[in-house]
């Protein structure tokens, strides 16, 4: 009998290894080689016409935080912009969901428009549709965008003694509303499809005991979608981070084709860490709330 | 005035009071949802409009301070143009070749790792899961340089130089400017975008009951037949999600399609690179209008996101249904 078991055991624990053969031979073949080599490359200096690398220690790393006058500060720029960003996209998409999650005329209509962005949502149309705005309402002098202009009220917040910084995080927010709704696309849906997964019971039991709508989002909704709001938390720091229009990336790409690749990779490893270590951290954070109901 | 009088001495009583309270609350809410959702939804849609509106525009309507949204002068120039330069025919078919492709590819790869972390335990399930996040976060760009150099010398991961030691002649292929380049990586799974497909099939299909399993194994199924026969069909609905996704991902990318090819494979490359190439036509030429170049654009984008747009449309219940009905979280 525990014999039989224990091959039934074997038996699984192999075919979960067949399951995964195409991703580890693509993990192995494509993906760690290469991250080893780009690992390399920035600590050294490449020859490319033989492919050959000369070892060159720290020097890249050196420059990277001593003397390159711009990496810095854009690396500084871009934390404080996702540190900004990410929370704000997923309360937004949050809240979204929620009102997609209730019972109105027009709803599928409303999820259709707010999974447009997935669609379309893609760098070169979006920046180019943006762009071009732009472009039009200086040579007409006019502005077609105009409704995303709000200039005064934040002129009342600031004369009624609320911190500059806070306001201007604030218009920040507002003046890139639209920035906001086409980056939270992925997040509604995934937060949606979460929200239809709790179950009724819960509520029902909630509204028998006589809790308010309030406790009953932050007792029983937000522990319910917990797992997915990691999802979600990660899919945001990854894309804000590997945005196209990043102005970081920008830099460290162009390095890149200046072929000045040794020092491309250095930044992008730094980068990298970086990237790894905050989403690390959040993780481990916001991990440590999650209770997962099954297992 | 009567039913002011009637309402007065009602509102005296505690429990109509407490109701009237209560409604009045829930149409301020009804309220305040519409018009955000409109807002929102307007926000989303008004550069589409404004590309539709602009597409169809004479260059002449651009100066035009009165027009605002609805063209004057209506033309199609501007969409001619931009498939002429686009060389839209050609390019479409290419796209929809490649995406079509590299996404069925990476849904199987994707759907098969996937299930293998959802429902095996072995050994390595740790190690691997996490070298599965640390897919997702090292940024493709990183790996891009050493990538391109693989490419260009591709030896099978090692199986022509074991090739080489047998018959000696030397086997490594070229594979830049081919499609493989794009193929290869999503049939392996390998990428960011592969990386969240599978996380995404992974909670999938932890949310599928473990004894539909259990009865194909009683009943003599093997794990790969259990999998195609019971697993699939049951998560027909994740698959045309994740397919979608997919597919507009491989559609829309930039990054990876400029990188390997020397000429614009796909449309979105040949858009990002359309304002150069208007710009470079008029150059030189004094009696060409600068601004026409905006409608072309706006042309070009607009044809470029047609297909996705009418693809969304025909699958939109079916996606919208399967997203929120069946679960894509267990």
């Amino acid at each position: 009998m525990k014999k039989h078991r224990l091959s039934y055991e074997r038996k699984k624990s192999l075919s979960g290894y067949i399951f995964l053969l195409p991703w580890l031979i693509g993990l192995l073949g494509l993906f760690m080689p290469n991250f080893i080599a780009s690992v390399r490359y920035s600590f050294g200096n490449l020859n490319l016409v033989n492919g050959e690398i000369t070892p060159a220690g720290f020097i890249h790393y050196n420059t990277a935080f001593n003397s390159d006058p711009r990496f810095v500060p854009l690396l500084v720029a871009q934390l404080k912009d996702t540190a900004i960003i990410v929370p704000v996209i997923i309360m937004f998409s949050l809240f979204i969901a929620v009102l997609l999650n209730q019972e109105f005329k027009g709803r599928a209509l409303a999820r259709s428009v707010f999974f447009l962005p997935v669609i379309i949502g893609s760098g070169v149309v979006i920046s180019l549709i943006q762009g071009d705005q732009m472009s039009n309402e200086i040579i007409n002098g006019t502005r077609a965008s105009g409704l995303f202009e709000s200039g005064s009220i934040f002129d009342i917040l600031e004369e009624s003694g609320i911190n500059s910084d806070i306001v201007n995080v604030m218009i920040g927010i507002v003046s890139e509303i639209f920035e906001l709704s086409w980056h939270s696309g992925l997040q509604i849906i995934l937060f949606l499809a979460a929200l239809q997964t709790v179950p009724d019971q819960l509520y029902e039991v909630a509204k028998v005991e006589g809790a308010t709508a309030w406790e009953t989002f932050f007792k029983i909704t937000i522990p319910m979608i917990m797992p997915i709001m990691i999802v979600n938390i990660v899919y945001t720091l990854v894309d804000s981070f590997t945005d196209y229009g990043n102005s970081l990336l920008v830099y460290i790409l162009e390095l890149g084709k200046k072929l000045n690749f040794e020092y491309s990779a250095a930044l992008g490893n730094v980068y990298f860490v970086i990237i790894f270590v905050v989403i690390a951290l959040v993780l481990f954070v916001v991990g440590k709330t999650v209770t997962y109901t099954e297992k | 005035m009567n039913i002011i009088e009637t309402f007065k001495s009602r509102l005296q009583n505690e429990n109509f009071k407490k109701k009237v309270i209560r409604n009045s609350g829930d149409v301020a809410f009804k309220i305040f949802r519409t018009v955000l959702l409109f807002a929102m939804c307007f926000i989303i849609i008004h550069p589409v409009l404004y590309m539709i509106s602009v597409a169809f525009r004479e260059s002449s309507d651009l100066y035009d301070p009165t027009v605002i949204w609805i063209p004057k002068n209506f033309t199609v120039d501007n969409l001619k143009t931009a498939i002429e330069i686009l060389n839209y025919g050609k390019l479409l078919g290419n796209t929809v070749f490649y995406a079509g492709i590299s996404t069925a590819l990476s849904v199987i790869s994707c759907a098969l790792a996937g299930y293998g972390f959802a429902r095996f335990k072995f050994k390595l399930k740790g190690i691997l899961f996490a070298l599965l996040l640390f897919m997702i976060i090292v940024p493709p760009q990183l790996v891009s340089i050493p990538l391109y150099l693989q490419y260009s010398d591709f030896n099978f991961f090692g199986l022509s130089s074991l090739l080489k030691l047998v018959s000696g002649a030397d086997l490594t292929v070229n594979l830049l400017d081919t499609p493989l380049t794009l193929f290869i990586p999503a049939a392996l799974g390998t990428g960011l975008r592969s990386g969240i497909l599978i996380y995404m099939f992974q909670q999938f299909f932890r949310g599928l009951p473990v004894a539909l399993e259990d009865a194909a194994y009683i009943d003599g199924c093997g794990v790969i037949s259990t999998f195609v026969r019971i697993i699939i069909p049951n998560a027909s609905g994740s698959f045309l999600v994740a397919s979608l996704l997919s597919f507009v991902w491989y559609y829309n990318d930039y990054f990876f399609s400029s990188m390997y090819f020397s000429e614009a494979p796909t449309i979105s490359v040949a858009l990002a690179g359309l304002k150069a190439m208007l710009s470079s036509l008029t150059e030189g030429n004094a009696t060409a209008d600068p601004y026409a170049i905006i409608a072309q654009l706006q042309a070009g984008c607009l044809i470029a996101i047609l297909p996705l747009v009418i693809i969304f449309f025909f699958l939109q219940k079916q996606f919208i249904k399967s997203v929120t009905t069946s679960g894509i979280v267990g």
